[in-house]
C-alpha cells in the first residue's frame, strides 16, 4: 500500500471551545450549588456547638483527603442512573470535591468576626437573621469570596471524580482536563493537547485575576 | 452591598455561560468506541453527519472494558463499538443492549518501535533489546490480552513480562512509543497506521495471534439513530480498509 493512500490521522472531535464552555458551565454550576451549603457549614462550624460536630467536620474535609476517584465512585453508587454520565453529574462531582476549600475558608472568615459585633447589632434591635445578613456576612465577605474563588478554581480543574461519575463524552461531560486526557490517548494528539493546556492555563490565570480583583474590591 | 456584588458577578458568569452551552441536546448520537477504533469512528462520525444533516455524533473513546462498565452503569451511549465481542455478549446477556453483536472488522497485531528502526525477521527479534514494551493493560484491555496470547504462544511471555508497561488502552501504548516512554509496543496494525512517527518492526502472521474481531451493537434506548449509525458502520467496508482493518468474517 502506497503511503499516499493512507488517510491522515483523524482525531475524534475534541471540541476545544466546547470543552472550555462546558468547563466554565460546570465550574460555575458547581460553585453556585456549593455556595449556600458551604457558607452555612462554614458559619455553623465557626460559631455553633452542635451534636456530632466532630463527625460533620470530618465529613466536610473528606473530599479534600480522599482520592477524587473514590469520591467519584461513591457519587456513582449514590446517584440515580438518569443523572450519572450527564453534565449534572459533572457539576455535582466538582461541587463536592471543592466543598472543603469553601467551607474551611468561610469558617476562618466567620471565626474572625467577633460575636460581639453581632450582639451589638441585636442590642440595637436587629433580628438574628438581619444581624447575620447585615453585619456578620459583610465583614466576613472577603474571606467567603476567597473561598468561593478557591472552590471555582478547584471545580475548573476537577478530573478524577468527574471521569468516573460523568464519563468523557465530548460536548456533554468532556471538560478541559478530560479533553486533554482524551487527546493524550490519541496518536498525533500532542498538538491538540498543547492547545488545550494553553487554554487551561489562560483560563486559570483569568480566574485568579478575577478572584484577586473581587477580593480587593470587597476589602476596600 | 458587598454580598450583592459577589452574587451579581456569579449570576452574570453563570448566565453568560449557560446561554452558550447546551450540553444535553437530544438529537445527538453518542457513540462509545474502543480506543483502537478512534480513527474509523471519526470517519464514521463525518459520514453519518453527511448522511443526516443536522445530526451530531459524539464519540467517547476509551478501553473496551471501561466503556462497557459505563454502559452498564447507565451512560447514555446509543452505539457501542468494541474491540472484543465478548464484552458485547456480556452486556447483551445483562439486558443492556438492543439486539446482538454485529461483526464489523478483523484486526491483526504488529510490533512497533521508534522511527528509523529496521524491520525484524522474527517476533523475538523485534522485541529483543526493547527495555520497555508498552501493552494495553493485559489484565483487562482486549488489545493487551491479544498481545499476551500471541507472546505466550511464541514462548516469549515469560521473558517479556517484566518489561511490560501496561497502558490504559491501546492508543496510549502507541503514544508511549511515540513519546519515547517505551521502546516497543504490540498494537493493532490499524493503530500503527494512525501515526507517522514510528516504525512497524514486525507483522504477526495469522497463526501467531488469536482471532481479533471488532463488533458493534445498539445500546438499549439507542433508538433509530443508534441503529442507523451501526448500519452505516457496516455499510462502509472501504472506510475500515483505509484505516488498516480487515473485512469481518463472512
Amino acid at each position: 500500500m502506497g503511503l499516499a493512500r493512507i488517510p491522515p490521522a483523524a482525531t475524534v472531535t475534541v471540541g476545544l471551545w466546547e470543552a472550555a464552555q462546558l468547563s466554565l458551565l460546570v465550574a460555575s454550576g458547581a460553585t453556585v450549588l456549593a455556595l449556600g451549603p458551604g457558607v452555612a457549614l462554614g458559619f455553623a462550624l465557626a460559631r455553633r456547638r452542635f451534636p456530632l460536630q466532630g463527625l460533620v467536620e470530618q465529613a466536610v474535609l473528606l473530599p479534600l483527603v480522599l482520592p477524587p476517584v473514590v469520591t467519584g465512585y461513591v457519587l456513582l453508587l449514590a446517584l440515580p442512573r438518569t443523572v450519572a454520565f450527564t453534565w449534572v453529574a459533572a457539576v455535582l462531582a466538582s461541587a463536592v470535591v471543592g466543598l472543603p476549600l469553601l467551607v474551611q475558608t468561610a469558617r476562618v472568615a466567620f471565626e474572625a468576626v467577633g460575636p460581639e459585633l453581632e450582639d451589638a447589632a441585636r442590642v440595637d434591635g436587629a433580628g438574628r437573621w438581619a444581624a447575620w445578613w447585615r453585619v456578620t456576612l459583610p465583614v466576613a465577605a472577603p474571606g467567603v469570596a476567597a473561598g468561593t474563588a478557591l472552590h471555582f478554581a478547584r471545580a475548573l480543574g476537577e478530573f478524577g471524580a468527574t471521569i468516573i461519575v460523568a464519563g468523557n463524552i465530548p460536548g456533554r461531560t468532556q471538560t478541559l482536563p478530560l479533553a486533554l486526557y482524551a487527546s493524550l490517548q490519541q496518536a498525533g494528539g500532542t498538538r491538540q493537547a498543547v492547545e488545550i493546556a494553553l487554554v487551561s492555563v489562560g483560563l486559570a490565570v483569568a480566574c485568579l485575576g478575577a478572584a484577586g480583583a473581587l477580593t480587593r474590591r470587597l476589602r476596600a | 452591598m458587598t454580598t450583592a456584588v459577589v452574587w451579581g458577578l456569579i449570576g452574570v458568569a453563570l448566565f453568560a455561560v449557560a446561554g452558550c452551552a447546551r450540553p444535553d441536546t437530544p438529537g445527538d448520537v453518542i457513540v462509545f468506541a474502543a480506543a483502537s477504533l478512534t480513527d474509523v469512528a471519526a470517519d464514521l462520525e463525518a459520514a453519518y453527519e453527511d448522511a443526516h444533516p443536522g445530526a451530531r455524533v459524539r464519540v467517547s473513546v476509551g478501553s473496551t472494558p471501561v466503556l462497557a462498565r459505563q454502559i452498564a452503569q447507565g451512560a447514555p451511549a446509543a452505539v457501542f463499538l468494541a474491540a472484543d465481542p465478548a464484552w458485547i455478549d456480556t452486556l447483551e446477556a445483562d439486558g443492556y443492549l438492543d439486539g446482538a453483536a454485529v461483526q464489523l472488522a478483523r484486526g491483526r497485531l504488529v510490533v512497533i518501535g521508534p522511527p528509523g528502526g529496521a524491520a525484524s525477521p522474527t517476533l523475538a527479534a523485534a522485541l529483543d533489546g526493547a527495555e520497555r514494551i508498552a501493552l494495553a493493560d493485559p489484565a483487562s484491555v482486549p488489545a493487551g490480552q491479544y498481545a499476551r496470547t500471541a507472546l505466550v504462544r511464541a514462548g516469549l511471555w515469560e521473558a517479556a513480562e517484566s518489561r511490560v508497561i501496561p497502558t490504559s488502552d491501546v492508543r496510549a501504548a502507541v503514544a508511549a512509543v511515540e513519546t519515547g516512554a517505551a521502546d516497543a509496543a504490540l498494537v493493532y496494525a490499524s493503530d500503527a497506521q494512525s501515526s507517522t512517527s514510528l516504525t512497524v518492526r514486525y507483522r504477526l502472521a495469522p497463526d501467531q495471534q488469536p482471532a481479533i474481531r471488532f463488533a458493534g451493537a445498539v445500546v438499549r434506548g439507542g433508538g433509530g439513530a443508534g441503529a442507523a449509525f451501526l448500519a452505516l458502520a457496516r455499510e462502509r467496508p472501504r472506510l475500515w480498509a483505509s484505516r488498516g482493518f480487515l473485512p469481518p468474517p463472512p
